[in-house]
């Protein structure tokens, strides 16, 4: 089997007294599309927001490409740069132009020239499918082109892994299939993605393993079919018989 | 030889000139003197006397003991002096009592004849002659002179008798120009007879107040304009103190913002006009007065900036630290960008107190706007110098309340309705943050993404 790219060793996170994460496990191959599903406060969210330490973990062991993140000694803006994610809102830079939003970290943390980032720019703005927006304010595109500059923005940081936490929940459902379709794109190239969403139909589509996560835990994982047809826990059956 | 004789002429020289100031000083004592010579100050302020507008002379002549009785006198004036609306009235002077006198007299272009009915002299007791002429109007151009002319005695025609000081009249300054135009309005005179527009709105004290407060609201300008571009990195430093890890820099930090926030700048101001100087610090009043001014509004603006900095979602640090860019990359490239746009109206608000706080350093003798108004007034004991310090504020604040005005729907709009409601006329243009209103500008992509 392949080495893992991401891999997480009995996470846990407390809020205070409340224990969101209560033992995680789980492996990440490279190039594998992972999706995680569960219930609301399940800890989908926190568990992908620990990997790039947005959380600060309360204990266990989280390695990428071998490194351990968890460790208080690394410089985890060098990790970060290789972990793209995107954020269920947005969170562009409301200042800066859709180029500038994907400029801005390339220059200042990759030190890339101007030329070049603005050439990648220009490149990851069409991949997502806004080739004519690249002078546009964020103010000035709606929800779903938002969430594709954010993609693009990450993407222009040659990311060896990509984290999605709920990037369709805040848009209207006529401008999801959009942000979507860049995703599938995205895994059809062989981008590591980590997926955390409610679109069951691009986690039957796309994902090589959904994750049901509920009370803190893996509950269940492994293929599409094995969770969505066959489910072995009753608490993924009880979840998936609320949303289907 | 030759080298001796200057020194030698020179010595008798002084010894003739001492012996010219013994001997004939008790003979000058006798003469003639003139005691008085001077003008009425005819300017709006100060004790200068212009020509071109009409002034009053005051001329007092000492008839000692051994003088003759004087029987007519003539001044001579200026060339170009106008005499013609002149009235000339003579009196003696005897001690404390007054004898008005009927002269006769006569004006000839700038020579005016006073012929006394009868000579007056000093047998019995010791009088003066003054004489004033009213409505003399002195050459515009200004200058300096000695009244010539000749008095007519009982033992001949003397001439008139220098004063000891030469009459200096100034030439008339635009204000002056101005003022001396209106007094001879007669809308001016029925707009002054009514008491309140006298007052509030006197015509010739505007103008004055014009020109002795432009140099005052200048320096207001100046103190603000250099207190507040020193106010702002101080602002933002603090505003880093407040929201510091470590908890002693941050309760410095509070301890400054409270203390300031929490007193009078009036009394601010004292404390730094009385106590720098008694520790030392000898700075002029005016760097004194930006010094108050920057320290003053660094706390306020320490407060906007922090507001605005974390008024800031979460989101963008996520996003900046997402990315790999470390805090102060965050700080420099993300949120203080948008953090300035957000606090701009704020900031300009607190420009327009502080440049209204400058009055208070008329207090400490800083000669800014309030000053000049405050002595104008006193002069003129009106209080139009206060209406036109009104205007002075105003021409400054007025435009800059209309720019935070439309800074802030600016914002609103910008923000999506977070600040203040935009106008009704600007609803028509997108809405941002609400996909279902933008459809002006969403285009082909929109109908991509509506399927």
């Amino acid at each position: 089997m392949e080495q893992p790219i991401v891999r997480i060793q009995d996470l846990h996170k407390s809020f205070g007294s409340l224990e969101v994460l209560k033992g995680v496990d789980l492996e990440v191959t490279k190039g594998e599309v992972v999706v995680i599903l569960g219930p609301s406060g399940s800890g989908k969210s926190t568990m992908l927001r620990c990997i790039n330490r947005l959380e600060e973990p309360t204990s266990g062991k989280i390695f990428f490409e071998d490194q351990e993140i968890t460790d208080p000694q690394i410089n985890i803006n060098r990790i970060r740069e290789r972990v793209g994610m995107v954020f269920q809102s947005f969170n562009l830079f409301p200042h800066l132009t859709a180029k500038g939003n994907v400029m801005l970290a390339q220059q200042k943390v990759l030190k890339r020239s101007k030329a070049e980032a603005e050439q990648t720019a220009i490149t990851q703005l069409e991949t997502v499918g806004l080739g004519d927006k690249i002078d546009y304010f964020p103010a000035q595109l709606s929800g779903g082109q938002q969430q594709r500059v954010a993609i693009a923005r990450a993407l222009a940081m040659d990311p060896h892994v990509m984290l999605f936490d709920e990037v369709t929940s805040a848009l209207d459902p006529e401008l999801v299939r959009g942000v979507l379709d860049v995703m599938k794109l995205l895994a059809k190239g062989g981008m590591t993605m980590l997926v955390v969403t409610h679109e069951m139909g691009f986690a039957r589509d796309v994902a090589d393993r959904v994750v049901f996560m509920d009370g803190g835990v893996v509950e269940e994982q492994g293929t599409p079919d094995e969770v969505f047809d066959h489910p072995k826990s009753e608490r993924t059956k009880d979840f998936l018989g609320h949303i289907t | 030889m030759r080298s001796n004789q200057r020194p030698r002429a020179l010595f008798a020289t002084l010894v003739a000139a001492l012996f010219a100031v013994v001997v004939l000083l008790p003979g000058t004592a006798s003469a003639l003197d003139v005691t008085q010579s001077s003008t009425r100050p005819n300017g709006f302020a100060g004790q200068d006397t212009y020509g071109g507008m009409p002034t009053r002379l005051t001329w007092k002549l000492k008839i000692d003991q051994a003088d003759p009785g004087v029987q007519s006198v003539v001044l001579e004036f200026p060339k170009g002096t106008d005499l013609s609306k002149s009235t000339v009235s003579a009196v003696k002077l005897t001690g404390i009592n007054r004898t008005p006198i009927k002269p006769t007299v006569a004006l000839d272009g700038s020579t005016v004849s006073v012929t006394l009915n009868e000579s007056i002299d000093s047998l019995e007791s010791i009088n003066y002659l003054r004489i004033q002429v009213e409505d003399l109007v002195l050459p515009a151009d200004g200058g300096k002179f000695q009244i010539n002319g000749s008095i007519a005695t009982s033992s001949g025609v003397v001439a008139v008798p220098p004063a000891t000081q030469a009459l200096v009249f100034k030439k008339m300054t635009l204000a002056e120009s101005w003022i001396f135009w209106l007094d001879g309005k007669q809308w001016v005179v029925s707009w002054n007879s009514v008491r309140f527009l006298q007052m509030f709105f006197n015509p010739q004290i505007m103008v004055a107040s014009v020109f002795v407060e432009f140099k005052g609201w200048m320096l207001a300008l100046l103190l603000v304009a250099i207190g507040f571009p020193v106010a702002i990195p101080a602002g933002l430093m603090l505003a880093f103190a407040k929201m510091a890890k470590l908890r002693l820099i941050r309760w410095v930090a509070a301890f400054y913002v409270n203390v300031i926030r929490g007193t009078p700048l009036f009394l601010q101001i004292y404390i730094v006009f009385f106590g720098l100087p008694l520790i030392g610090i000898q700075g002029n009043k005016y760097v004194l007065g930006i010094i108050v001014l920057a320290l003053n509004s660094s706390a306020y603006l320490a407060e906007i900036f922090r507001a605005g900095i974390q008024s800031i979602s979460k989101g963008q640090f996520e996003a900046a630290a997402s990315l790999g860019m470390t805090y102060a990359k965050a700080m420099q490239h993300i949120i203080i960008p948008q953090t300035v746009k957000r606090v701009l109206p704020t900031m300009t608000s607190e420009f327009i107190l502080l440049y209204k706080d400058t009055a208070m350093l008329s207090a400490v003798g800083v000669f800014e706007l309030m000053m000049f108004s405050k002595n104008l007034s006193a002069n003129s004991g009106n209080v139009t110098p206060y209406v036109m310090a009104a205007a002075f504020y105003l021409i400054v604040t007025t435009p800059l309340i209309s720019y935070v005005r439309t800074l802030e729907e600016r914002l609103a709009v910008a923000e999506g309705g977070a600040a203040s409601k935009p106008k009704k006329k600007r609803r028509s243009r997108w809405l941002p943050g609400n996909a279902g209103t933008d459809t002006a500008l969403l285009g082909t992509s929109a109908q991509h993404e509506s399927r």
